[in-house]
């Protein structure tokens, strides 16, 4: 009930927090849409308590209860100080968790102020390797680290972060709000997207994998880390079958000896065609895959 | 060669790893790249030996020989013909170079000789987790130094940090004040595998350099591709080209660029001459933004 009083009030009161309505779940990408040249910021509560917010191309989710806040990757300085005035204005509760969706800077930069709030910073525990051998100045370390699933419970609100190995990068979880239909997938999956060509710490076969086992979870909506707010958890299986058919296309390529200009010809993705990234990102995501499978990484 | 698809995978992995699709240097040039083995001999029981798309060494000492890597399971018969050439000695050791597929296939060769295989400790993981039925697991690891002693022939296993694996050793002799350094350095070449080494570090790649260069006396370097031998010259340019490549991302970044426009914004003159310069800078850039955008 409070969360309906605060939801009217917060929707009352400040027109730059939305519900989220029909047209945030995207079907489909919009052609005018850019996944990486969205501009501002937003906030949406996609549904009583879970919220995400947008500062660019960068989108992260946070949750709302009455004993605080569970914040996400806090993306960068400036997007952390917008996102800290976007919550203040759904609750005068602080923020008592941070929580690291993996480590990549591009996400997770800026939770100073967060820190200063008095608030605890969670990752897997993988995400420590990587902050202390490249360390940043903008980055706080994690207080708490786990090794497998583990569950955050505040104010009788549980969220679940779900580990499923190496896939994106090796410390990657998938966040849950307990009893919720609804899955934060920051890089695991990115809607309509193929996905970016140059992924240092990537595992194309850890990635199968784990979407396999995500389309497993009875999920009907996910949030990514960039692009459009909300897709249908359809985008799981789409997002399986494409990388699928990237990984072994190449691999028959291979095997049928066929020249290396000519591999990616040789893959029939007419299936795929809608997605961002069919034009720049395919050629760098191909020779990704072909390294995966002659150079064992 | 045994089958058709080796060859293509090892011309594959020559083109992923050196910086363009030539056949290596030395050794029989074809469409598919180097066959058949080409030794060296540098002296004082030091060979080095180019096969299958990739370069490895031996040592022979005075109880045996020890062997870098063993490539692929047909180079590295071709490699174990060549020593047989020099000596009958035992086969005591082989040492993976890193964890790359293109360089570690074929170590049951030597096994079946007796041999012992070594590898960098963090090379276990990527080993265990890809498994390859070519690719031997090591029989022992080391952490940060490992001398391995054939008989007054000694070899220096060093790790030096994550450059362009995180489990890279770089092979001392110091009897010939000579280093093994497979990928990592390609004499005067810029970064290869189409210019956008996924799993490499770019920023400790120059530390790991400097270390090498700091620690180790060495004159000479026997690279992974190509070669036979380069000077240390080679190790220097590497990483000189390295940190300069770093800093004009950076200051492209810096100077407000569009992401999407700082790969081809950067220029180094300065390197113009290294080969694959003209094909690969853009993309070298490109994996540098990467990791000015990700840490990685």
């Amino acid at each position: 009930m409070r969360h309906l009083v605060q939801f009217i009030l917060a929707v009352t009161l400040c027109t730059a927090v939305t519900p989220a309505s029909a047209q945030d779940v995207y079907e489909r990408k919009p052609p005018y849409m850019s996944i990486f040249g969205l501009r501002g910021y937003k906030t949406i509560e996609v549904e009583p308590g879970l919220y995400t917010f947008r500062y660019g191309g960068f989108r992260n989710i946070f949750v709302v209860t009455d004993d605080g806040v569970i914040a996400t990757d806090p993306i960068n300085p400036t997007a952390a100080a917008v996102m800290r005035e976007e919550i203040a204005k759904i609750t005068n509760q602080p923020v008592k968790y941070l929580v690291y969706s993996h480590w990549h800077w591009d996400h997770v930069l800026g939770g100073q102020i967060f820190k200063d709030d008095g608030a605890t910073f969670v990752s897997h525990e993988k995400c420590v390797d990587h902050f202390t051998f490249n360390p940043h100045a903008d980055l706080v370390m994690p207080d708490e680290t786990f090794s497998s699933n583990h569950e955050i419970k505040l104010g009788g609100t549980t969220l679940e972060l779900l580990y499923f190995g190496p896939n994106h990068s090796d410390c990657n979880v998938v966040m849950r709000v307990k009893g919720s239909k609804v899955l934060f997938v920051n890089d695991l999956v990115t809607p309509y997207y193929t996905g970016f060509g140059t992924m240092p710490d990537y595992d194309p076969g850890g990635l199968r994998d784990t979407l396999a086992e995500m389309g497993k979870l009875g999920a009907e909506r996910l949030i990514g880390g960039h692009g459009v707010p909300i897709a249908p958890a359809s985008q799981i299986t789409e997002q399986y079958a494409f990388l699928n058919t990237m990984l072994t296309g190449v691999k028959q390529a291979l095997d049928a000896r066929t020249p290396r200009s000519e591999i990616l010809a040789s893959i029939d993705l007419s299936a795929y065609e809608h997605l961002e990234g069919m034009e720049d990102q395919l050629p760098r995501f191909m020779e990704r895959i072909l390294f995966y499978h002659t150079m064992g990484w | 060669m045994k089958t058709p698809s080796l060859i293509l995978s090892l011309s594959l992995a020559v083109a992923g790893c050196s910086t363009t699709q030539e056949p290596a240097s030395s050794g029989p040039a074809t469409p598919f790249g180097s066959l058949g083995a080409m030794t060296t001999n540098i002296g004082d029981g030091l060979y080095t030996v180019s096969a299958g798309g990739a370069r490895t060494v031996f040592l022979v000492g005075d109880e045996g020989v020890l062997v870098g890597d063993p490539i692929s399971t047909p180079a590295a018969e071709q490699i174990l013909g060549e020593i047989r050439k020099v000596t009958n000695k035992p086969i005591r050791y082989v040492v993976y170079s890193h964890s790359h597929w293109d360089h570690i296939r074929g170590g049951q060769v030597f096994k079946e000789e007796g041999a012992e295989i070594w590898s960098q400790e963090n090379c276990l993981a990527h080993i265990y987790r890809n498994p390859n039925p070519e690719v031997a697991y090591p029989d022992r690891s080391y952490t940060q130094k490992q001398v391995l002693d054939v008989g007054n022939a000694t070899v220096e296993l060093l790790y030096h940090g994550p450059n362009h694996s995180d489990c890279s050793t770089h092979m001392y002799f110091p009897n010939h004040k000579i280093v093994h350094i497979v990928d990592t350095v390609q004499p005067y070449a810029v970064s290869g595998a189409g210019g956008r080494m996924n799993d490499s570090y770019p920023k400790l790649f120059v530390d790991s350099l400097q270390m090498l260069e700091d620690e180790v006396p060495f004159e000479r370097m026997i690279p992974g591709h190509g070669g036979p031998i380069a000077p240390r010259d080679a190790v220097i340019n590497r990483r000189k080209y390295q940190q300069a490549l770093l800093d004009a991302v950076k200051a492209e970044i810096d100077k407000g660029t569009p992401f999407g426009k700082i790969p081809d914004a950067v220029s180094l003159p300065k390197f113009k001459d290294l080969r694959g310069y003209d094909q690969y800078l853009a993309a070298n850039a490109q994996r540098i933004l990467i990791y000015y955008t990700i840490g990685w």
